[in-house]
């Protein structure tokens, strides 16, 4: 059947790629647009390794057709490290030693990137309860908890 | 999965949207926030292979109090917003606690308040506070738009009264009163992103005193559809509060569901739930006053 052409900004760049239109938007992400950043889980909504934001929001990209995201906003774990270094977020991961094997992190960190968009200064409670959609099969829940709140200090200090 | 072989539409405005459903009527599948779809999809179970994607109508997401005295829900409304609105949280308290719950952070973000209506899974989490607060379903077809009392848009599991040209255009939801008060009880294999094994949603009004005089029970998740408690409602209505007292009562309403055995819970199990779930909504209702 007929691909589609479907526009979208793409960690800051503008992206343009032709594709089935249902196909969902991880495996655009990882297939046609080379980024492997996004994992696929469980393709059902219900690990969050492939969380990606659209339009500041975390979503499963596992969950998002092609065509969805056309016109819109789509920040990958790819579009956080600056050429200055990594992102706060990455930073207090790698300070905390969050990440065990690692393949949930990507997910981890975009929904906890969204969260502190949100919230500047989480507590415990309220980044466990946020951060319920990603799954971690290492079992770093605390580590994970503690890195956000690592980051969310961080960042209070660089933007001082 | 063959997402190959598949066309979609998406329509920009809503009469672009009722034109193609005329035209493709029983062919074409309505994706709103794809939560489910695309699962059901990959997994096989959609048998269409023309979908009309919703993500560029933004006409049917707003939430509103109308002239008429009702909350007007638009369909594509995201259940994250409905999360965050302030006329939900003040005046469907009932149902902002029930989405609190459901899903995670990623699907709330992706998923309608419409699309889980449509998609008539008696374990809707959105369905039971409905039920209780009085709604309707405006639906709207190629020969003009109807009003469904949401209780009568449902007939079985994933069934509804829903034409193949039509869509839900909004939800429509009778705002609390002061006097009123409600809760929603659900228990899931874990307490978040997981589906009900059953679930209670109850509105409540009462005199100076403490008696019910008015009151809705529904059953989430137990029946093939969601369902009002109706023998039970009607003993609460007459009755004086004694542990023991809503505690029978709350028994009635498990024997009124008639629950299925799958790989959540056995049906013996999910009757003990529903009236557990029942008793402590009640009791912390009724106390906290």
């Amino acid at each position: 059947m007929s691909k589609k052409l479907v526009k979208f900004r793409l960690n800051s760049d503008q992206v343009s790629v032709v594709v089935s239109p249902a196909k969902p938007l991880l495996w655009v992400l990882r297939d046609d647009l080379g980024l492997t950043g996004a994992k696929p889980g469980c393709e059902e909504g219900e690990c969050g390794a492939c969380t990606v934001l659209v339009d500041g929001d975390a979503v499963n990209s596992c969950l998002m057709m092609a065509v969805q995201v056309d016109g819109r906003d789509v920040t990958t774990i790819e579009g956080l490290a600056t050429e200055e270094g990594l992102d706060v977020m990455q930073q207090a991961f790698v300070e905390v030693g969050a990440p065990q094997c690692g393949y949930c992190m990507p997910g981890v960190i975009m929904s906890a990137k969204s969260l502190l968009a949100r919230i500047p200064n989480p507590t415990a409670n309220e980044i466990s309860t946020y951060l319920a959609g990603n799954l971690c099969r290492c079992g770093n829940y605390q580590r994970i908890v503690q890195a956000v709140v690592q980051a969310a200090q961080n960042a209070k200090v660089k933007f001082r | 999965m063959s997402y190959t072989k598949i066309e979609v539409h998406t329509p920009s405005t809503y009469d672009e949207a009722m034109r193609l459903l005329s035209e493709k009527g029983a062919d074409i599948r309505i994706v709103a926030g794809g939560t489910e779809i695309m699962v059901a999809f990959r997994n096989g179970l959609i048998e269409q292979n023309v979908f009309m994607d919703m993500s560029k109508l933004h006409e049917l997401s707003y939430i509103r109090l109308g002239d008429d005295g009702l909350i007007h829900i638009g369909a594509l409304t995201k259940l994250s917003n409905c999360l965050s609105d302030p006329i939900l949280a003040e005046y469907a308290p009932i149902l902002t606690y029930a989405i609190k719950n459901m899903a995670s952070v990623q699907v709330r973000n992706l998923g309608t308040i419409g699309g889980n209506v449509a998609n008539g899974s008696p374990a809707g989490d959105t369905i039971p506070p409905l039920y209780v607060q009085t709604s309707n379903v405006l639906l709207s077809g190629v020969h003009g738009e109807r009003t469904v009392n949401i209780e009568d848009f449902f007939l079985g599991p994933k069934l509804t009264v829903m034409k193949p040209n039509e869509l839900i255009k909004e939800i429509q939801v009778k705002p609390m009163q002061p006097d009123e008060t409600g809760f929603f009880k659900r228990l899931s294999l874990r307490k978040a992103h997981a589906c009900s094994v059953a679930s209670v949603a109850g509105w409540l009004k009462k005199d100076g005193g403490n008696t019910i005089t008015d009151v809705r029970i529904a059953l989430g998740a137990v029946s093939p559809t969601v369902i009002r408690a109706k023998g039970a409602e009607l003993s609460l209505k007459s009755a004086p509060f004694t542990k023991e007292i809503l505690w029978s009562i709350s028994e009635e309403a498990a024997s009124e569901c008639i629950p299925i055995a799958d790989v959540r819970a056995t049906v013996e199990y999910r009757r003990s739930v529903v009236a557990a779930l029942l008793y402590r909504g009640l009791l912390e209702t009724l106390e906290s006053d």
